[in-house]
């Protein structure tokens, strides 16, 4: 009976797994592809037949510009989900080498290192962020500059707490006495026993990315326009949003898809890679 | 030659208790110095918090004492530079009571015993697999066990995979710290017949830490009690076992369970 619940619930966790990565792969399809799946030039504008209802040639109609919602949509996804990318992997690039060396070398370096993320995580990161923006000026470059520079230490504080677990434990120092050079112990034990957590970690993340980026092209902050982005595309319909409420509604349907996909993948990834089964050879 | 000589070790540890408070620290180690001759088995016993785990750390240049030196094979551990360091690494291995954490689960185990071969020697594949089997041989296991991994053996295979880890580079003194104490008594004697047996074969000398005076008994040459961070009785001479006469020793003495106790 137990066996039956547990079987159930892993099948069900493979389903929110094989689901939200269809999701997943589906958005990352139609970023790679949008120029053939889009129906028409997402910035062309023609005022004439600006705010029309869904139509054969602009399957969810056009905006109040003119332009074709769904060309939008899927050239946004372009943009949200590569900039999220981008960001997140900037961060991991920064914080991955950080984390591990403070967690590593301890002593005073540690100590130095944990007062420089206390004092940048002692302010609210999303207004640090917003402020950083509006001192570089709004702009895609400025938008990516800003999170990263602002959220890296988050991902450093916690990816050093990880290397101190690791850094514990006893085949470590057994390296050490073995003549292992500290770049290889790293390289070899360290790194591997954390990078399924990290892994999870960034997918867990990169909704909140998502969102965060859509946030602050909704203020006018990230990508200009003409370039289609979600958070822009809801910005533009805030004045039609009584009589055309639709114009809001899809682009937010859209975020809120792709968040909740990486969230529910995040989910189901760290189940899967528990860190009991990832470490034996055979259960 | 003394293989190793410590002279008047001190280790102070600070703890970090409260903002407001003043800082207190505890002396793990006060004042220890020891001698431990070529081919040797020192056994070092003492409660558990009496310091030995630090001194074996201390020994084995992980930590640095406060005071005094560590003088290993002439020279002082603490006082080298790293290349100078890891040359005498090679001499100095350690096996830990954990036998579980001292692996890395997701190594093989030809991959764990060959990582201090490879720090020191450059071999072909075919040679370096060849002295893994050779020393799984040693230790009482099968050659055919390189490609497992550490989750399919039990503690006591382990341990021996341990001690063929700490044997690969024929060191010349292996630190025990509490090696057989998480073992069951039928594999304790296993692993003690074990290390008695490389002993001889190496001529290894051992310091073997321990709280089980009855597993030092088995295997040590000369013995040192150790209470409170401080050495309070040794003895050169294992035959003399019963004159120990500090509480502490007494103490530990009387923990040892009779084989065949009286129960009513």
């Amino acid at each position: 009976m137990k066996l039956k619940i547990k079987m159930r619930r892993m099948l069900l966790k493979h389903k929110l797994m094989i689901i939200s990565s269809i999701i997943i792969l589906g958005m990352i399809g139609l970023a790679l592809f949008a120029s053939f799946l889009a129906p028409n030039d997402p910035n062309f504008v023609d005022i004439a037949q600006k705010l029309q209802g869904p139509s054969s040639q602009f399957p969810l109609g056009t905006d109040h510009l003119g332009r074709c919602i769904l060309s939008r949509l899927i050239f946004g996804t372009q943009t949200s989900l590569g900039t999220a990318i981008l960001v997140m992997g900037l961060m991991m690039f920064i914080s991955i080498p950080l984390g591990i060396f403070a967690g590593f070398i301890g002593g005073k370096v540690d100590y130095l290192f944990m007062r420089i993320c206390d004092t940048l995580m002692a302010f609210p990161s999303f207004l640090l962020s917003l402020a950083l923006v509006g001192i570089l000026g709004p702009g895609l470059f400025n938008l990516i500059l800003a999170m990263v520079l602002v959220q890296w230490v988050y991902y450093a504080r916690v990816i050093r707490g990880m290397v101190l677990g690791v850094k514990e434990q006893n085949f470590i120092v057994a390296a050490k006495v073995c003549g292992t050079p500290k770049f290889i112990i790293i390289m070899k034990h360290i790194l591997p026993a954390i990078i399924s957590q990290v892994v999870v970690l960034v997918f867990m993340d990169i909704g909140g990315v998502i969102l965060a980026i859509s946030s602050l092209s909704f203020l006018g902050l990230g990508i200009q326009p003409p370039e289609a982005e979600w958070g822009m595309m809801i910005n533009d319909s805030k004045p039609f949003f009584r009589n055309y409420p639709s114009l809001m509604l899809y682009p937010g349907i859209m975020i809120f898809i792709v968040v909740i996909a990486f969230n529910l993948f995040g989910e189901a990834l760290k189940d899967a890679l528990d860190i009991k089964r990832v470490g034996g050879g055979v259960e | 030659m003394s293989i190793l000589v410590l002279k008047n070790i001190k280790k102070t540890y600070l703890l970090r208790n409260s903002v407001f408070e003043k800082r207190k620290s505890i002396e793990a180690v006060k004042n220890i110095s020891l001698t431990l001759e070529h081919g040797v088995c020192l056994g070092i016993v003492g409660e558990s918090g009496s310091g030995k785990s630090t001194l074996g750390k201390i020994i084995l240049g992980l930590e640095k004492p406060d005071q005094g030196e560590v003088c290993f094979l002439g020279k002082n551990l603490h006082n080298l530079n790293s290349k100078e360091l890891k040359e005498l690494r090679q001499n100095l291995q350690v096996v830990f009571q954990d036998c579980y954490s001292a692996v890395n689960p997701r190594l093989t185990i030809g991959e764990i015993i060959a990582e201090p071969i490879r720090n020191y020697k450059r071999l072909s594949s075919v040679e370096e697999e060849n002295q893994v089997q050779q020393l799984l041989k040693k230790v009482g296991l099968s050659p055919e066990d390189v490609h497992k991994y550490p989750s399919q053996f039990s503690g006591g295979q382990l341990q021996r995979i341990n001690i063929a880890r700490a044997i690969a580079l024929k060191p010349k003194l292996i630190i025990l710290d509490e090696a057989v104490s998480a073992l069951d008594a039928l594999v304790q004697i296993q692993i003690l017949n074990l290390l008695a047996q490389l002993k001889e074969e190496f001529q290894l000398s051992y310091l073997f830490i321990s709280h089980d005076i009855q597993a030092v008994n088995y295997i040590a040459d000369c013995l040192v009690v150790m209470h409170q961070g401080e050495v309070v009785e040794s003895l050169d001479d294992m035959e003399q076992l019963e004159q120990l006469e500090h509480p502490v020793s007494k103490k530990l003495l009387s923990s040892i369970l009779p084989p065949f106790p009286k129960l009513f």
